[in-house]
């Protein structure tokens, strides 16, 4: 499908974003923890760069979906730890289900003999 | 709110902290990744590496979380900002001249259109001032004379009560009045009008009333309405004046409204009537009393309001048929028919072509100014040509640079532009010091909303002409030619070479037309200035003097006061000789009338226009001549015993107009119902009444005994310093009447310096232009001259060590110097010639192609040209080859 590239961006972003969300789900984590998460969480298949994570950081921080504050890590270094709003938290929730729909979506696309409706 | 914060970004130490911040941050998360690199069991510098890998390009990293702060534009802006700035600050005298010669532009160019604006363009300051007309007569007879006159009063009247077109009209009169009690007694204009002045004009008074209907009959009329200025000066802001009496001319007058503040009136120059309005009217009264007649005096100016929705053609159609109709009823012989002129135009009419010419020449000035600033922005960029040429090597996209260019000339052209506004309005504060009495409306000028947007206009038009060249220029930027060692970019210089040459060029013709414009100009005043007046200026005073009706009602009485006067002023020690007259030289026409020669009984024609031949008479006193300088050519003046006779002393025009190689002496004419058969017994030399530039006006001079005028100038020549004596004169006259008005005394140099204001204005500025124009040149032709120099530094220095003579080397430089300035000079002086004919009306004794101002302005500009060039060549040739070759 040829989507134009501010479209794919705007896919792309809405991913991260999406996926960043729902990491700080369950409590606060700085930018390297929440990296660390997603690597871990999807076994190694999605790396994501500092240079694609701060920037979705802002986004977020920009629209009030997640706070920030400079905290002290268990490690003992000062890091800024990110933490999900009540806004967040709704935000988050209508995100998934729509991209679950949009997953089953594709899914009846690519495989139609399964399709059980 | 999101954009709020957004802006607050653009504060540098608001940046600042969000960039700690992040750095901060991108550390900790290092730190973070080598730890647990090292955990793993690398050793702390492959920690070090992989953990650099895993953050990725920290600075893309940095700039995109930028990209999310501001958008990627914005951000670019503000580094293109102050990359420009900080490239203008290294070079401060590149940056000095530009901003300063911008701002000289434009601050002058805006000056310049406010003075458009504020006298041309604005509409007059009455409400719905657009249907506000000025009516005037032809009398076909005197049409060669004067092309148009006042309106006489009864035509008037019958018009007001016939039209249909007009919602409302109104008649007035200039006259003085003499103001007493409670202070000093002082003369005032005043206008005496129809009771409908106010509600023609819709102008509503600060205190009380406007005239009501009815209030300009006789018995009703003693009430005044005075200006807001007058009222502060004269009754020190009284709050209950309304309603007090003030005693005008002796009589006692109830005033009945205070005009507001900001209630103008036009000057009386500026409304082109037959006699002079004063310069700034304080009083308005009712008509005093008429001048009758259909076929008698015209007298009046004449303001009408059209109704809505008639044209001023419908309205002087219906004047036209009125008129027609009056003639007819009441066989008017003169037969005259209306003019209706758009009252603002009757205002500013006569200064349209000059101040057109105005703003073109600044704006050509301007010109100027940008193609020198392209000039020297392309010399700028040549330099930086390797600059440019290696970030292009980097990958910067030719739109970046372009961007980059722009942004410094958009920074010159703002600064420039700021600084210009600034300047102009300093320049509007100093008109009417400058210009007051040769434009009209000076006091609406402002600078207002369209003055400053014009301002915007003309610095983003400058910049777009000075900036684009070089943008250009740059985006060409070939990157291999530039990195090639100790190349300096010659095919791109050659273009860049051409282009300023043919820039210097196009500079050179336009210096060339304003030189000669502002030549024809001053040489006109020149001539002007050095016309013969007719009379001796130097080492006299003069003194306006006007006898109130009250206590001088009769002839009798009037010719006795000067009588007394004219002895008493003569024994003042340093008065050497005294005379009077009823209207001076150059203050305008008056007492306009035909002559009937005796035994012809009707007014005599002047056979080269059939027109009635018109005269001013005066009455003087039989010193006149003498103290004024003016020679007696034929016969002799009036005498003292004269007085029983009349006689008359005719200008030498006039003589040779009606009675051509005979002996006027001894013939007898009537002129005006006043004067009666008078015989010539002299003639004297030509003096003008109003502009130098014409004849000589024709001229009846008759003793000042035969009516006794109520108005009129003594003149005294003095055997010492003029304004010593003023006093002394003042005290005489107020010995004789105490109770009289006396007007400040001024020297006759004075007068004629007023009378030629206009044209002295002109020639300031034109001097003032011709100057700018010639140093911009001379700035423009260095610039390049010196450029071109440096430029080819190794080219001459390899010429001088094979051998070639420094002079040879000079006269190399000076002729391609001189080249495009002798092109650009041809251009200019055949373009001078079309522009000289723009400009015919306004010259005076020159032709619009004067050959003499032409060879003047070619041998200024080449000489100027020369003198440019010369330093830059001359320290070409004295170059040291040796060093410059192994700078290479």
């Amino acid at each position: 499908m040829a989507e134009p590239k501010s479209d794919r961006l705007e896919f792309l972003q809405g991913t991260l974003d999406m996926l960043i969300l729902r990491t700080l789900l369950f409590g606060e984590l700085h930018g390297y923890g929440i990296a660390q998460s997603i690597r871990q969480a999807s076994r190694d298949a999605l790396l994501i760069e500092a240079g694609s994570l701060y920037p979705a950081l802002q986004r977020l921080e920009i629209q009030k979906l997640i706070t920030a504050k400079w905290q002290i890590s268990d490690t003992g270094r000062r890091a800024r730890f990110y933490k999900l709003t009540a806004t967040g938290r709704n935000k988050l929730v209508s995100t998934m289900s729509r991209w679950e729909d949009f997953v089953t979506a594709i899914g009846r696309v690519l495989h139609p003999a399964e399709s059980t409706e | 709110m999101q954009w709020l914060r957004k802006l607050s970004l653009l504060l540098p130490w608001v940046r600042h902290q969000r960039e700690k911040s992040l750095d901060e941050e991108l550390q900790s998360y290092l730190e973070m990744a080598a730890a647990e690199a090292r955990s793993r069991g690398l050793s702390p510098k492959n920690a070090q590496f992989a953990a650099r890998r895993d953050l990725g390009n920290m600075l893309r990293a940095k700039e995109q979380v930028r990209g999310e702060w501001l958008s990627p534009r914005v951000d670019q802006c503000i580094q293109d900002l102050r990359y420009a700035t900080r490239t203008l600050a290294r070079t401060p005298l590149f940056t000095s001249v530009a901003v300063l010669s911008l701002a000289l532009g434009i601050g002058c160019a805006t000056a310049v259109f406010s003075l458009v604006e504020g006298v041309l363009l604005k509409p007059l300051p009455y409400q719905d001032s657009g249907r506000l007309v000025a009516i005037r007569e032809v009398v076909p007879a005197m049409s060669r004379a004067y092309p148009s006159l006042p309106v006489n009063i009864e035509h008037f009247i019958y018009w007001r009560d016939h039209t249909h077109a007009f919602q409302s009209m109104a008649a007035l009169r200039s006259d003085r009045a003499t103001l007493t009690g409670g202070g000093e007694p002082v003369q005032i204009d005043s206008i005496e009008t129809t009771a409908d002045l106010f509600r023609v004009l819709a102008v509503n008074t600060a205190q009380g009333r406007g005239f009501l209907p009815g209030e300009d009959q006789p018995g009703r009329n003693n009430v005044a309405v005075i200006t807001d200025s007058l009222w502060r000066r004269r009754f020190h802001a009284a709050s209950n004046l309304i309603g007090q009496s003030i005693t005008l001319d002796g009589d006692p007058a109830t005033v009945v409204g205070i005009l507001r503040p900001d209630f103008t009136f036009p000057k009386g120059d500026d409304l082109g009537v037959l006699s002079s309005l004063g310069k700034r009217t304080e009083i308005f009264r009712p008509l005093q009393e008429i001048t009758t007649g259909w076929d008698g005096d015209y007298d009046y100016l004449v303001i009408g309001r059209l109704n809505p929705n008639v044209g001023l053609p419908q309205g002087l159609a219906e004047l036209n048929g009125l008129t027609k109709q009056l003639i007819t009823a009441n066989k008017v012989e003169s037969e005259p028919y209306p003019l209706c002129v758009p009252l603002l135009e009757v205002i500013s009419g006569s200064v349209r072509t000059s101040l057109t010419v105005l703003l073109a020449a600044v704006l050509a000035l301007l010109l100027i100014v940008c193609v020198n600033l392209a000039n020297l922005m392309l010399a700028r960029s040549s330099v930086r040509a390797r600059e440019f040429s290696i970030r292009t090597a980097l990958g910067a996209s030719r739109r970046r640079l372009l961007q980059q260019v722009l942004t410094e000339t958009g920074v010159l052209s703002l600064a420039g532009g700021t600084l210009g506004a600034v300047l102009s309005a300093a320049a509007i504060r100093l008109f009417p010091a400058a210009a007051g009495a040769a434009i009209p409306r000076l006091n609406e000028v402002h600078l207002d909303g369209g003055v400053l947007l014009f301002s915007l206009f003309t610095t983003v038009a400058c910049a777009a002409v000075f900036g684009l060249i070089p943008a250009f220029q740059v985006s060409r930027s070939f990157p291999q030619e530039a990195l090639r060692a100790g190349a300096h970019n010659v095919t791109a210089s050659r273009q860049s070479l051409r282009l300023r040459t043919i820039l210097v060029a196009f500079e050179v013709t336009l210096s060339t037309t304003l030189l000669f414009l502002a030549g024809l100009l001053m040489s006109s005043l020149f001539r002007l200035m050095n016309v013969d007046k007719g009379f001796t200026e130097e080492q006299a005073i003069t003194v306006d003097l006007g006898l109130p009706g009250a206590r001088y009602g009769n002839a009798a009485e009037r010719t006795r006061f000067f009588d007394r006067v004219l002895a008493g002023v003569r024994t003042v020690p340093g008065i050497r000789s005294a005379g009077m007259i009823s209207g001076l030289p150059l203050t305008g026409d008056s007492m306009v009338n035909g002559v009937e020669l005796e035994g012809s009984g009707s007014d005599w024609i002047d056979a080269s226009n059939k027109n009635v031949l018109l005269i001013n008479v005066r009455f003087i006193s039989p010193d006149y001549f003498e103290t004024l300088g003016i020679p007696i050519m034929q016969g002799r003046s009036v005498s003292q015993h004269d007085r029983d006779r009349r006689v008359t002393v005719i200008s030498a025009r006039l003589a040779a107009k009606i009675w051509p190689n005979q002996n006027p002496i001894g013939k007898k004419f009537k002129t005006g119902s006043q004067v009666g058969l008078v015989e010539v017994v002299g003639v004297v030399r030509d003096t003008y009444t109003s502009r130098l530039d014409e004849s000589p006006t024709l001229i009846a001079y008759v003793p000042y005994w035969v009516r006794g005028p109520s108005y009129g100038s003594l003149v005294m020549r003095t055997a010492v310093d003029p304004n010593q004596l003023m006093e002394a004169v003042r005290r005489t006259i107020w010995s004789i009447d105490p109770e009289l008005p006396v007007a400040p005394l001024r020297t006759m140099s004075d007068l004629v310096t007023d009378a030629l204001a206009r044209r002295r204005f002109q020639m300031r500025l034109a001097a003032s232009f011709g100057a700018g124009a010639l140093l911009l040149a001379l700035i423009g032709i260095y610039g390049v001259v010196a450029y071109n120099a440096a430029h080819r530094r190794t080219e001459l220095g390899l010429r001088l060590a094979l051998g070639a003579k420094r002079s040879g080397l000079m006269g190399l430089m000076l002729r391609r110097g001189l080249e495009p300035v002798l092109a650009g000079l041809a251009c200019g002086l055949a373009l001078s010639a079309a522009c000289g004919w723009f400009v015919r009306s306004l010259l005076f004794g020159v032709t619009a192609t004067d050959p003499l101002t032409m060879a003047v302005v070619a041998v200024l500009l080449s000489v100027t040209a020369l003198l440019a060039c010369l330093m830059p060549a001359y320290s070409a040739a004295k170059m040291d080859p040796a060093s410059i070759l192994r700078h290479e």
